[in-house]
């Protein structure tokens, strides 16, 4: 399986690439929407988790764009914020909406529910 | 003020400190985290070393600093976020304009950030300017004056916060990287807080800076 995560945070997203490719998950990140939709078109990604609150195009308006170009594409949502409108807005969508600061078990398992009989690779 | 003007001060006043409250909250979540993810990081190398071979000193060094470097972010807001809860305690208080600007900075640099704006804070006066002011009203100001110059949406945009002193009153100065500083738009309240202030605001010939000039209040 290989996971896309968007997220400003570069700290935060490098941190869990690196776990999820030690529970063998391929997993890249960008740091930008622009940068997102480059790699999603370089690589296939099965899913992509990401940031709602981002500069230029929120998390919500990349997930648009995704989905349409990858439909088979799996979105998970990941936010600090915790307002009933973007609560909201993230459950409209009608995927997981994992607020910061995360489990990690709890994102493994979203993963796993979200791509049942996608293999890992030896971690 | 009038009793209206009252009310609508308590109003916007309250929406105001909601609003930068919210912001402040979010940022330190972010903080958090990253820590939460730096801090399973280590659990996860130490976990392998058991049972694979050493752990690289250099890596747990880095993981160790790049903590420590969060919870120095998260305490300058926290420091700034209390600084500004504070400001509610009086309606006078003589305020240190460059502590004043350094603290409004750190936390609303994420709202910038959000429209792809870096906002930074550039001292350059040596000398301190100290001035009587009502904080909070003046913090209100302050917002007015990035919030105009963020609905311009230019992404890339920089935008740094001086002060200087002009006679015996003193000025916030917004330099922009591009011409997007224009006439602040009519607005009854923020009329009302430039009138109660004693405040102007001037916008220089390219449009790269907005002043902002506060007088000495007297009582």
């Amino acid at each position: 399986m290989r996971i896309l995560l968007v997220d400003d945070e570069l700290e935060l997203v490098s941190a869990m690439s690196e776990r999820l490719n030690l529970r063998g998950i391929d997993a890249d990140y960008a740091t930008t929407w622009k940068q997102a939709l480059k790699m999603a078109e370089e690589k296939k990604y099965d899913l992509a988790l990401l940031d709602v609150k981002m500069p230029g195009l929120s998390g919500l308006e990349l997930w648009k764009l995704l989905k349409e170009d990858y439909p088979e594409m799996k979105f998970i949502f990941l936010t600090g914020h915790t307002s009933q409108d973007d609560f909201k807005a993230g459950l409209n969508t009608g995927h997981k909406y994992l607020l910061k600061p995360i489990s990690f078990d709890v994102l493994l398992e979203c993963i796993n529910q979200a791509l049942p009989d996608s293999p890992k690779r030896e971690g | 003020m009038n009793q209206k003007e009252w009310e609508e001060c308590y109003a916007r006043g309250l929406a105001f400190f909601g609003k930068i409250s919210a912001n402040v909250s979010h940022e330190i979540k972010n903080h958090l985290a990253v820590i939460n993810e730096l801090g399973g990081l280590m659990q996860d190398l130490s976990i392998m070393a058991q049972k694979d071979g050493p752990l690289d000193p250099f890596r747990v060094e880095s993981l160790a600093g790049n903590i420590t470097s969060q919870v120095a972010q998260s305490d300058h807001v926290v420091k700034a976020f209390n600084y500004f809860s504070h400001s509610v305690d009086r309606t006078a208080a003589s305020v240190d304009l460059d502590e004043f600007a350094q603290k409004m900075v750190i936390i609303t640099r994420r709202l910038a950030a959000v429209k792809g704006v870096e906002l930074a804070y550039d001292p350059e006066e040596k000398e301190h300017l100290s001035m009587i002011t009502n904080p909070f009203l003046l913090e209100q100001l302050y917002h007015f004056c990035l919030e105009h110059l963020l609905s311009e949406n230019k992404s890339g945009l920089k935008i740094s916060v001086r002060t200087a002193r002009h006679n015996t009153n003193g000025k916030l100065l917004f330099f922009c990287s591009e011409p997007v500083a224009r006439n602040m738009p009519e607005d009854d309240y923020s009329n009302l807080l430039m009138q109660q202030l004693k405040t102007r605001i001037e916008i220089s010939s390219d449009r790269k800076m907005l002043i902002l000039i506060i007088e000495q209040l007297s009582f």
